[in-house]
């Protein structure tokens, strides 16, 4: 019993270590969540799971976003910002389908496609340049999806 | 009624605070300098703000890397001298007195002869120019090339920018103001950010520089490869305009090899582009008050060429344009572009 009771304990800390680590820093966290979807598409083979990866990825970020945008404690600078990075996200999610008038990404372009995804999003000041507030409830949000 | 004890520890906070912001500690050269440089590279690499970025899956700090080149070019620049500038996060401790968490360095032919911390003192670089004129050897001939690499400057105080400090934000105004503390006309100024090549900069910089390396779109943080300063090693007094073309050139092979972005670079000479950039920054202007809303919107920078009015068959002089179009994304379908970027 105790020693079960020392593992959770152990665990609790490892875990809120990691949690906190993320939240002092969300900007970095968001850009590792995006780096870690990267990662996967890479290393799946089929293409079918590769774009489902990437579609549900993409999915999962804009609904992020509106959760936040909706928050009545988000500067109102962060929300202009915040609807742009998400009309953004909706066009590359379009263009993998192949919606909206693109083309959709070919089977053997899906790895470049995220790499794609990736640079734009860790270049782009719109990342950066959100509050910590935003940043750390996109953390947040993604975390529990 | 105040405590008798309360004026010594006040007079002790102000010396602290000071000494915070104006010391640095002098260490000496292992073997001395010889010779008087020839030329002065100076390295302002922002660090103060998110600079995580991905290559091949691996986690990386922007700033760390430039650092680590300037590094790597200061030892082998051995007939010019080099400082390097890392505008990290400013501290404070008990919220109250500056820590001094930037960094300079100073090396002479080759050597690291000094370095030390301190703190800003404004959003710009007052302090890192005191540095500068108070150490280096070389202010008098003017054969000074200055490297930023940092997130986009903008052109108005509209994000904050430091991401430690409070107060006025840092924007292109304030940089090229500041860029003349450090000598009366730059050599070559190289603008590692992301939509810094757009009239309005470009403007600020005309009589400042004779000229500018700068990407007119966004710029991933892996950054320019400026290596080829080193040209100044075996001809000090080479073109500054030659330099530059061989930075956009090398960087445009790798960054267009590369990224599935657009990869923009443009050359501007300046004393060509001084004589129009005027012409092109009126309708600039306009586009930026019709489009004006209220709050900051992070919209894309978009090529200057497609504003209505804008003088397309001038803006072309003294500007060498490097582009490679995104691999996917709206913007795929543009294949080429003017140079100039607007926001």
């Amino acid at each position: 019993m105790k020693k079960l009771t020392l593992f959770t304990f152990v665990l609790g800390l490892f875990l809120s270590t990691a949690a906190v680590a993320q939240i002092s820093d969300p900007h970095t966290a968001f850009k590792k969540h995006i780096n870690e979807v990267v990662q996967q598409v890479e290393q799946t083979e089929s293409p079918e799971e590769k774009r489902a990866l990437l579609n549900n990825s993409l999915t999962d970020l804009v609904e992020t976003i509106e959760q936040v945008e909706n928050k009545e404690n988000v500067p109102a600078e962060d929300k202009a910002q915040l609807a742009a990075f998400k009309n953004d996200l909706m066009d590359k999610k379009a263009e993998l389908n192949g919606e909206a008038g693109f083309t959709q990404v070919p089977a053997n372009q899906l790895n470049n496609f995220a790499n794609f995804v990736q640079q734009d999003i860790e270049q782009a000041d719109r990342v950066v340049t959100l509050s910590l507030t935003s940043a750390l409830l996109i953390v947040l949000i993604l975390l529990l999806l | 009624m105040k405590s008798v004890h309360t004026y010594p520890i006040l007079l002790l906070l102000i010396v602290a605070g000071i000494s915070a912001c104006t010391s640095v500690k002098p260490i000496t050269a292992e073997v001395p300098p010889s010779g008087t440089p020839e030329y002065s590279l100076i390295f302002m690499i922002h660090g103060d703000a998110n600079y995580v970025f991905h290559e091949e899956g691996n986690q990386k700090y922007a700033d760390q890397e430039a650092l680590q080149n300037a590094f790597d070019i200061a030892l082998e620049a051995t007939k010019g001298e080099v400082f390097i500038f890392h505008q990290e996060p400013e501290n404070r401790i008990l919220g109250l007195l500056p820590k001094k968490d930037r960094f300079y360095y100073h090396y002479q032919n080759g050597i690291l002869v000094d370095h030390g911390k301190y703190s800003p003192i404004d959003a710009g670089f007052d302090q890192e120019a005191a540095i500068y004129q108070a150490k280096a050897q070389t202010k008098t001939n003017e054969n000074q090339y200055f490297f930023y690499f940092g997130h986009e400057i903008p052109v108005t105080d509209s994000a904050v920018y430091h991401t430690s400090l409070s107060g006025p934000s840092f924007n292109a105004h304030e940089f090229s103001n500041d860029l003349s503390k450090f000598g009366e006309i730059i050599k070559l100024t190289v603008l590692s950010t992301c939509n810094n090549g757009n009239p309005a900069m470009i403007r600020l910089l005309a009589d400042k520089t004779e000229a500018v390396v700068a990407s007119p779109t966004e710029l991933h943080l892996s950054y320019l490869d400026v290596d080829s300063i080193l040209k100044l090693e075996t001809d000090p007094n080479q073109s500054p305009l030659t330099i530059a073309e061989q930075i956009a050139t090398t960087s445009f092979d790798r960054l267009s090899t590369t990224m599935y972005t657009p990869v923009s670079i443009s050359v501007y000479d300046l004393t060509l582009v001084s004589e129009y950039v005027d012409e092109l920054y009126k309708p600039y202007q306009q586009y930026l008050e019709q489009t004006k809303t209220e709050g900051f919107i992070a919209a894309e920078s978009f090529d200057c060429s497609t504003i209505p009015g804008y003088p397309k068959e001038i803006s072309s002089k003294g500007v060498k344009v490097f582009y490679s179009p995104a691999k996917f994304g709206k913007t795929a379908r543009d294949k080429s572009h003017s140079g100039w970027g607007c926001k």
